[in-house]
């Protein structure tokens, strides 16, 4: 038995969940841990499809018809700041978890509010340097390079995305009902979620930004 | 603690949940702080091996995609807090296996596409694979410039002939299809013929003319009244010419106007370079109004 997820629930649990808690060790394991590896295994999923957009960006990343090629579009300056948001977002993220256990409202919803402005801002970056490259005709028309390009960092953009949408609901859920069983689950599961995100991000900027400004 | 054996092992812990226990919140930030530290290390090497002239460029992207899944450990162990522990077992598994899902995805696309690619010569020639300076240095300064051009059909009918093939080296101007519009032809004839008899007609008109003069001339002065007559002749046939003559310099335009409409019949090669590709065959019928290519050129790419 795992001492740490039994603390993480039962902590939060009160003692009328006591009962439903006695009954795990027959059962196939705690909700909390059913529901995180659900979510886990979704999420692998998530991180398949993206390979497919990943796939698609590698073999089109030298279509360019003609038109500028990444090296010519690309600023690494804009990516390293957004780079920079996404990994502090993270951190705070983990923050948010870490207050949750510690059962401390301030503390979580500060970590809360600082992963959504650190969310928001990569979002407005990214929403600018799009906007920018639509402008100067380096749509996602021009070539099939750039429709790799938008669709893949464009998916990305969108789970991000919802993934404000969900931190907001979130932070108005824990204000609201507390820290209930329920709501840390569905903590938890943002926070995969949001490392998630993070963790394609670092594909993103390597092997789009970083690699195709190399070539 | 004796039931141990009794709960599945392998779903001891969710997957993001840090499993050491003891840890009290000031550790369990500095786990996430460590994360972090570790994290931002592998991203400014990262920008900096880019920004840097300091490693050998082929080896960038291997130095990239190391540091990068250097970093997605970094992430894994440090903010999802997987680790290789039994307790773990699940959770690792399922990743193991999305893993292997995407290395397949992705090699696979790699591989598959690479040998397309390798056995299909003109994307081959166009596949811009980014070594041949010429060719930077013109797409780089060509965000706005076109290189490729797309031809229409300008008239409606039928394909008579095609002299370009994909692949083919054409100069600007030259002929790669001709179009056989059926009811230009019959006009231009209906011209010619219109000419050829108005040009009958003006000889006919010029002879009696000459006639005439000379009729004006045999009477001399003899007769005030018949030489009257042959002048009021000679204004009535020099009028009629007139016409006739007006009537010639019009057929001549419209005969001109068919013949530069046939022209257009001609799909002419639009800069020197390559056919890219070819849309019509031989007896084709073609639409200005469909706006489907008939053929697409290309500069070429290596010279």
């Amino acid at each position: 038995m795992n001492v740490a997820n039994e603390r993480f629930s039962s902590e939060l649990a009160s003692h009328a969940h006591h009962e439903a808690h006695e009954e795990d060790h027959h059962g196939p394991g705690a909700k909390l841990v059913i529901v995180g590896y659900g979510f886990w295994i979704f999420l692998l999923s998530d991180i398949v499809m993206f390979s497919a957009f990943f796939a698609a960006h590698a073999v089109l990343q030298d279509s360019t018809d003609g038109g500028p090629k990444g090296s010519e579009l690309l600023s690494i300056r804009n990516v390293a700041y957004e780079t920079a948001c996404l990994l502090l977002s993270s951190f705070t993220c983990g923050l948010i978890l870490v207050g949750a256990e510690a059962r401390r409202m301030a503390w979580t919803q500060a970590a809360l509010i600082a992963t959504g402005l650190l969310g928001l801002t990569f979002l407005v970056l990214e929403v600018r340097e799009f906007t920018e490259m639509i402008s100067q005709g380096a749509g996602p028309q021009r070539s099939a390079f750039l429709s790799s390009f938008f669709a893949l960092v464009g998916c990305h953009g969108a789970h991000v995305s919802v993934g404000l949408l969900w931190l907001g609901t979130m932070m108005a859920q824990l204000f609201v009902k507390g820290f209930r069983d329920d709501i840390l689950r569905r903590l938890l599961c943002f926070n995969l979620f949001w490392h998630m995100l993070d963790i394609v991000w670092v594909a993103v900027f390597t092997l789009v930004y970083l690699v195709g400004d190399a070539r | 603690m004796n039931q141990e054996h009794e709960k599945p092992v392998t779903l001891g812990v969710a997957p993001g949940l840090n499993d050491l226990v003891d840890q009290s919140s000031w550790q369990k930030i500095q786990t996430y702080f460590i994360g972090l530290v570790l994290s931002a290390v592998l991203t400014v090497a990262a920008f900096y091996f880019v920004q840097s002239k300091s490693i050998w460029g082929p080896s960038i992207p291997v130095a990239l995609s190391v540091l990068a899944v250097a970093q997605i450990g970094v992430h894994l162990a440090f903010f999802l807090h997987l680790t290789t522990g039994p307790d773990n077992v699940n959770n690792s598994l399922a990743l193991a296996f999305g893993t292997l899902v995407v290395a397949l995805v992705i090699g696979g696309t790699l591989w598959i596409m690479y040998n397309m690619d390798q056995n299909m010569p003109i994307m081959a020639h166009m596949g811009s694979k980014g070594h041949d300076s010429a060719q930077h240095k013109e797409f780089s300064s060509a965000i706005t410039r076109p290189v490729a051009a797309v031809v229409e059909a300008s008239v409606a009918g039928r394909v008579r002939s095609i002299s370009c093939d994909v692949g083919m080296r054409v100069t600007k101007g030259q002929i790669c299809a001709v179009i056989e519009v059926p009811e230009l032809d019959s006009a231009r004839v209906k011209a010619e013929k219109l000419q050829i008899d108005a040009m009958a007609r003006l000889q006919q008109e010029e002879i009696a003319l000459s006639a005439a003069l000379d009729k004006l001339n045999q009477l001399g002065a003899k007769s005030s009244r018949k030489n009257h007559e042959a002048r009021k002749q000679i204004t009535s046939i020099e009028q009629r010419l007139e016409k006739e003559k007006n009537s010639l310099l019009d057929l001549q335009k419209s005969l001109e106007a068919t013949n530069s409409k046939i022209e257009e019949a001609y799909v002419l090669a639009p800069f020197d370079g390559l056919v890219k590709s070819r849309e019509i065959k031989q007896g084709d019928e073609v639409d200005p109004n469909s706006h489907k290519a008939l053929f697409t050129f290309i500069y070429p790419v290596n010279q």
